[in-house]
């Protein structure tokens, strides 16, 4: 059975992603563990970084997608709320239709929540729960962004350390 | 083209070009028939649009209840950015047309498809034999 090299620690990134060992000498490395289980083990730790950067990528382009509509949606109750009289408004009808309607003045707007959930909101409610989903969704980004420059630098150091031991292997073979 | 003439390699080559061909040919099949799709879907909403108070979207999901000035009177995106007044027979004839144009183009594409499709069967039935020549050669 092979045992679990520690290739990995506990780092300070504030999402638990562990940080990569960087090993002075790749020699003692193979010696200890043999250079096949190393190089499996490394790969795997290699793979899994790389997964979890496609995964937040991924996220991030959803929140940068989500970030423009809840802005969009909040500067709208709030001129709802400023104006006094109804107003006349586009809208889309569907993707290529477009009608004029009149809209009086509701003291309380509709947002729609996802998952076929829709609640009625007076109009400082519905300002309230955009403010809030705008700020969720910007902490969001900020810490994905942060999650993904610390997880490129992970990736690069587990490639030095995928390239070390390989090319110790390489260099002992050749020596032999 | 002389296949025959041609050898395994060669054939292989024009295996993957007639693959690429197919694979771009299906994508855009698909293209068309979800632009269809939309432009069906445009023809309901504008049957069942009348003065009835209705939840107006302003954002993707910000919606107010509001009510249609004039039932009768569309704006059409007949391009990217130009937007026509119609009425809605004229907007429900609009869409019609589209839709028919579009269908006609997916008509056209599956038989260049199906073309394809038939030509690639024959490489691959050529390329069959000449492997098994070749082989027998080889004893």
């Amino acid at each position: 059975m092979s045992q679990t090299i520690p290739l990995s620690q506990p780092s300070s990134n504030p999402r638990k992603i562990p940080s990569v060992v960087f090993f002075e000498h790749v020699g003692e490395l193979v010696a200890q563990y043999g250079a096949d289980p190393l190089l499996k083990q490394l790969n795997e730790l290699y793979s899994k970084y790389k997964f979890m950067e496609a995964q937040l990528q991924r996220s991030k382009q959803v929140l940068k997608a989500k970030l423009p509509d809840i802005t969009n949606a909040l500067e709208m109750v709030e001129y709802l709320q400023s104006t006094q009289e109804e107003i006349k408004v586009d809208f889309q009808l569907s993707d290529c239709i477009w009608t004029k309607a009149e809209i009086p003045q509701t003291p309380s707007v509709a947002l729609w929540l996802g998952a076929n959930v829709m609640l009625e909101y007076p109009h400082e409610e519905a300002i309230d729960l955009l403010r809030k989903n705008l700020a969720n969704a910007e902490s969001a980004l900020e810490s994905t962004d942060e999650d993904l420059k610390f997880l490129k630098e992970q990736i690069t150091t587990s490639e030095v350390n995928l390239s070390r031991v390989y090319n110790y292997t390489v260099i002992s073979r050749q020596g032999k | 083209m002389e296949l025959e003439s041609l050898n395994p390699q060669q054939l292989g080559i024009v295996k993957e070009q007639l693959d690429e061909e197919v694979e771009g040919l299906t994508n855009s099949f698909a293209n068309l028939r979800h632009a269809v799709t939309k432009y069906k879907a445009s023809k309901i909403a504008l049957e069942n649009i009348d003065q009835r108070e209705i939840l107006v979207p302003l954002t993707a999901s910000l919606y107010v209840p509001g009510r249609i000035i004039n039932p009768n009177q569309f704006m059409v995106e007949i391009g990217t950015g130009y937007y026509v007044e119609k009425t809605r027979a004229q907007s429900s004839e609009f869409c019609t047309r589209k839709m028919n144009m579009l269908m006609e183009n997916m008509d056209k594409i599956s038989k260049m498809i199906n073309q394809k499709k038939r030509y690639l069967d024959l490489v691959q039935e050529i390329m069959r034999k000449k492997i098994q020549e070749f082989q027998a050669s080889q004893r």
